[in-house]
């Protein structure tokens, strides 16, 4: 089970100007050296499929966590970097509030390779505390588009879970793509 | 939603499974063998807090069907078997079953599925649009979850998933495939 908190934007700001620094120089290195091999493109839509898995509690009060994945079914691998757009939507595809926050507490942002068959992951959090607001507006989403770093559309998960209508509050969180299958503790 | 693109691969993915030899593992696979008699002791059987389940999107669209991969991983330390049918049913709000539950496709071979820690199985699902079936014997209902048991495991596991289902018992528009080896990645599963 990983503590998904909610975090400053001091402390993830921080975190990526040190992660920039450290990778200057391997990526000066990168560049210099790697005319021979090819760097995989970034990954399209098409070339990828997503899992989501049964929730767990969450540490804090109110937040379900839940374990995203994207395989890449190409037969190429492709790269993604970054976070994935998360938003609520009603039954037509109509967003509902705001996007998903960015939390970058557990995973720092980087370019992350998926090869053909391979497979990718992030975490994504929904509480339940923004839901009780007056901003919020309550209403039930009947899906959750993931749009992968870099591509456009995404895909929508059917699933139903309480969301605000109006934005402003943010009540998704979700974290950079991470390397690997998104199984607790193997990543 | 359009869930065009996967429905080739997907099928030929259950093919190329269907295809694959019957091996004897049936026979091997003694229910509550404990293992202790055998050369190398038997994996146990895995069970729900043994698991996590994870659904695929998007689906494969075919005429009056859509099909998805369901995943099942070992998040445990210890290496377990599945064999056989998963138990799926539809789950509406508050939790109760929709309908009647999966019936078993048996196009695939049944074979004991050996999990180490963190390996990944899957199983087809098959939706049928309950479109199909006379109102009056399906009265229609939306789900919010679908149930998954483990092969002959009693703890279920609940992958938020929203779809048209049956509220009434009768007709099946749900359908299952064995356990199979590998992920369910479209093109790559084993």
């Amino acid at each position: 089970m990983k503590n998904l908190t909610l975090r400053p934007r001091q402390i993830a700001l921080a975190a990526a100007l040190a992660g920039a620094a450290a990778l200057i120089p391997v990526a000066t290195i990168a560049a210099s050296a790697s005319h021979a091999s090819a760097v995989p493109p970034r990954c399209t839509r098409s070339q990828l499929t997503a899992w989501m898995a049964m929730p767990s509690l969450g540490l804090a009060a109110l937040t379900t966590y839940y374990d995203l994945e994207v395989s890449n079914v190409s037969r190429h691998g492709c790269a993604l970097d970054g976070f994935p757009d998360v938003t609520a939507v009603s039954d037509t595809g109509r967003q509902l509030g705001s996007p998903a926050g960015r939390d970058a507490n557990n995973y720092r942002a980087r370019r992350v390779v998926i090869p053909a068959g391979g497979t990718a992951h992030f975490l994504l959090g929904i509480t339940g505390d923004a839901w009780s607001t007056s901003a919020c507006r309550p209403t039930t989403a009947d899906g959750l588009r993931v749009v992968a770093p870099g591509t456009r559309g995404g895909m929508v998960f059917p699933y139903s879970f309480p969301a605000c209508a109006r934005r402003g509050p943010v009540y998704l969180w979700a974290t950079p793509i991470a390397a690997n299958v998104g199984i607790p503790r193997y990543n | 939603m359009k869930f065009t693109r996967n429905a080739r691969k997907l099928i030929a993915a259950v093919a190329l499974t269907g295809a694959a030899i019957a091996l004897p593992a049936v026979a091997l696979a003694a229910p509550g063998a404990s293992g202790s008699a055998g050369a190398a002791a038997a994996a146990a059987r895995c069970q729900r807090g043994f698991l996590t389940s994870w659904v695929g999107i998007p689906g494969g669209d075919t005429a009056g069907s859509t099909y998805y991969q369901l995943e099942i991983s070992n998040v445990s330390g210890q290496t377990c078997t599945l064999h056989g049918f998963p138990g799926v049913s539809a789950v509406k709000a508050g939790g109760g079953q929709l309908g009647s539950a999966a019936s078993r496709n048996h196009d695939s071979a049944e074979l004991t599925v050996t999990l180490k820690p963190y390996q990944t199985a899957h199983v087809l699902l098959q939706i049928t649009d309950v479109g199909n079936f006379p109102p009056a014997s399906c009265h229609a209902a939306t789900a919010v979850a679908l149930r998954v048991y483990a092969p002959n495991d009693y703890g279920s596991m609940l992958i938020p998933f929203s779809f048209r289902a049956c509220a009434k018992r009768g007709p099946i528009y749900l359908h299952v495939s064995p356990t199979i080896a590998g992920t369910g990645i479209p093109g790559y599963s084993i």
